[in-house]
C-alpha cells in the first residue's frame, strides 16, 4: 500500500472515530470536532510518512490551513476563557 | 521501444513487430512493455481516486448543510469530515507524477549505457566504491577487471580522474572501468538537504542521517543499519516511497549493473558508507521486496 492511500484511510478511521465517539457525549461544539480534524490530520501525516517530494508540497498547502484552523479555534476558546474571567 | 501488437523500435524508430526480439534495421534488443512496465496496480488508483473523492465531498457538503439548517452538531461533524476527506483525496496527487516518471525514464538509458558497457567488456567482478571526502561529492565506482592486489584496493586518486579505462598497477589484468555511481546524484541531493558532508559522520550515526536525508528528499526511510564485525559486513534496509519502477525495471533490464554495481538507490546507499566510513565498500547484494517497498543491500567494508 502507497503511503498516500496510508494516510486517507488512516485519516478517515481518526475523523470517522472521533464523530462517532464525541456524538456519544451530549453538547459538545462543532469546534472540538474541527480541531480533532486538524490535530488528525498531523497524526495520520506523521504515520503515513514519508511522502514523495510532489506530494509534499501539495500537502504543505493543507498543513498550512490545517494549523490556521486549530490556531483560530484555540485563540477563540482562550479569548472565551479570558473574558469570561473578566467579568 | 516495442509493446504488444506493431510498435518500434527504441534506439532507430523503424516499425517492429511483436513477436521480434531485435530490430531488423538496427539489430538493438527490443524492451518490452509487458516484460518490465508492470506497474503495481495500488488499492486506490489515481483513477479511482477522483470518483471516491468527489462523492465523499458532495456527499459531506449535502449533510453538513442539511445539519448545520437542522442544528444537529454531530452530523454536521459528520458531512464536515466527509467533505474535508473527498477534498484531500481530490487535491493530493498521486506518488507517480509524471514528472518524476520522464525523469526516472531518462536515467533509464544511461544505466543501460553502462549494462552494455559491462557486458561488451565482460566484467565479472563487482565495483569498488572509492572513499571521498566532501560536501555532494559521490564516491566512483572501479570495476576490475580481475581482482588482484592492487585492484582490491585503487588508489584513492582515482576519484579525480576523468578517465573511463584506468589501470592501477604494472600488470595488465590491474585494470578496470572508473565510472560515476549511479546513486552520485542521490547522494549528493542527500547532502545538500541536510547541509553536511556524510564524511565527517561516523558509522554509529549514519542510519539517523541518512533515514532523515532520504526522508527529506522523499526517495525512503531506513529501516535498519547493522554491521557484522567478523565479515565486515554491514546490512541496511530500507522502505522506498518513490524510483520502485526504476528499481524494478533495472533489475530485469540492467541485471549486470543491478548486480555488480547496483541501482541507483542501492549505489547511494554504498557510496554514502564509503563516505561515513572512510573505506572501499564492495556491494555483495541486494534484494528487492516489490510487495512491502523494501531494499535490503548487504556491504563489504575492504580494510
Amino acid at each position: 500500500m502507497s503511503n498516500t492511500n496510508l494516510f486517507f484511510i488512516s485519516y478517515s478511521v481518526l475523523a470517522f472515530s472521533t464523530v462517532f465517539a464525541l456524538s456519544l457525549f451530549p453538547n459538545v461544539d462543532i469546534d472540538v470536532y474541527l480541531a480533532l480534524f486538524a490535530i488528525e490530520f498531523f497524526i495520520a501525516s506523521g504515520l503515513a510518512s514519508p511522502f514523495s517530494l510532489f506530494e509534499r508540497r501539495k500537502r504543505i498547502v493543507v498543513e498550512v490551513i490545517m494549523l490556521a484552523v486549530f490556531a483560530a479555534i484555540l485563540i477563540q476558546r482562550i479569548a472565551q476563557i479570558l473574558l469570561e474571567a473578566r467579568l | 521501444m516495442a509493446g504488444r501488437g506493431q510498435g518500434s523500435c527504441w534506439v532507430c524508430n523503424a516499425d517492429v513487430d511483436a513477436e521480434d526480439n531485435y530490430c531488423s534495421n538496427c539489430g538493438a534488443q527490443l524492451l518490452r512493455m509487458d516484460a518490465g512496465f508492470q506497474i503495481l496496480r495500488a488499492p486506490l488508483r489515481a483513477d479511482t481516486r477522483t470518483p471516491i473523492g468527489l462523492f465523499l465531498a458532495i456527499v459531506g457538503a449535502i449533510v453538513g448543510t442539511l445539519s448545520y439548517f437542522m442544528a444537529i452538531v454531530p452530523m454536521l461533524a459528520l458531512g464536515l469530515a466527509s467533505l474535508l476527506i473527498g477534498l484531500m483525496v481530490l487535491y493530493l496527487p498521486s506518488s507517480d507524477s509524471v514528472v518524476a516518471r520522464i525523469a526516472a525514464e531518462s536515467s533509464l538509458s544511461s544505466l543501460c549505457n553502462i549494462e552494455r558497457l559491462l557486458e561488451d567488456l565482460d566484467l565479472d567482478e563487482r565495483g569498488i566504491y572509492i572513499p571521498v571526502s566532501g560536501p555532494g561529492v559521490a564516491p566512483l565506482v572501479f570495476v576490475p577487471l580481475a581482482l588482484t592486489s592492487s585492484t582490491k584496493k585503487p588508489p584513492l586518486g582515482l576519484n579525480a580522474s576523468r578517465r573511463i579505462f584506468v589501470s592501477v598497477g604494472k600488470n595488465p589484468e590491474d585494470r578496470g572501468v572508473l565510472l560515476d555511481s549511479p546513486g552520485a546524484g542521490i547522494l549528493s541531493s542527500l547532502e545538500r538537504s541536510l547541509g553536511l558532508d556524510l564524511s565527517r559522520v561516523g558509522l554509529a550515526d549514519l542510519q539517523g542521517i541518512l533515514d532523515s536525508g532520504l526522508r527529506s528528499i522523499g526517495i525512503g526511510k531506513i529501516t535498519s543499519v547493522r554491521q557484522e564485525d567478523t565479515k565486515n559486513e554491514v546490512r541496511i534496509e530500507m522502505q522506498l516511497t518513490a524510483l520502485i519502477d526504476l528499481d524494478t525495471r533495472l533489475r530485469d533490464w540492467a541485471p549486470r549493473l543491478s548486480q555488480y554495481i547496483g541501482t541507483p538507490v542501492v549505489s547511494a546507499l554504498a557510496g554514502a558508507l564509503s563516505k561515513a566510513s572512510a573505506k572501499y565498500v564492495k556491494l555483495r547484494g541486494a534484494a528487492l521486496d516489490r510487495a512491502n517497498r523494501k531494499v535490503s543491500v548487504s556491504l563489504q567494508l575492504i580494510d
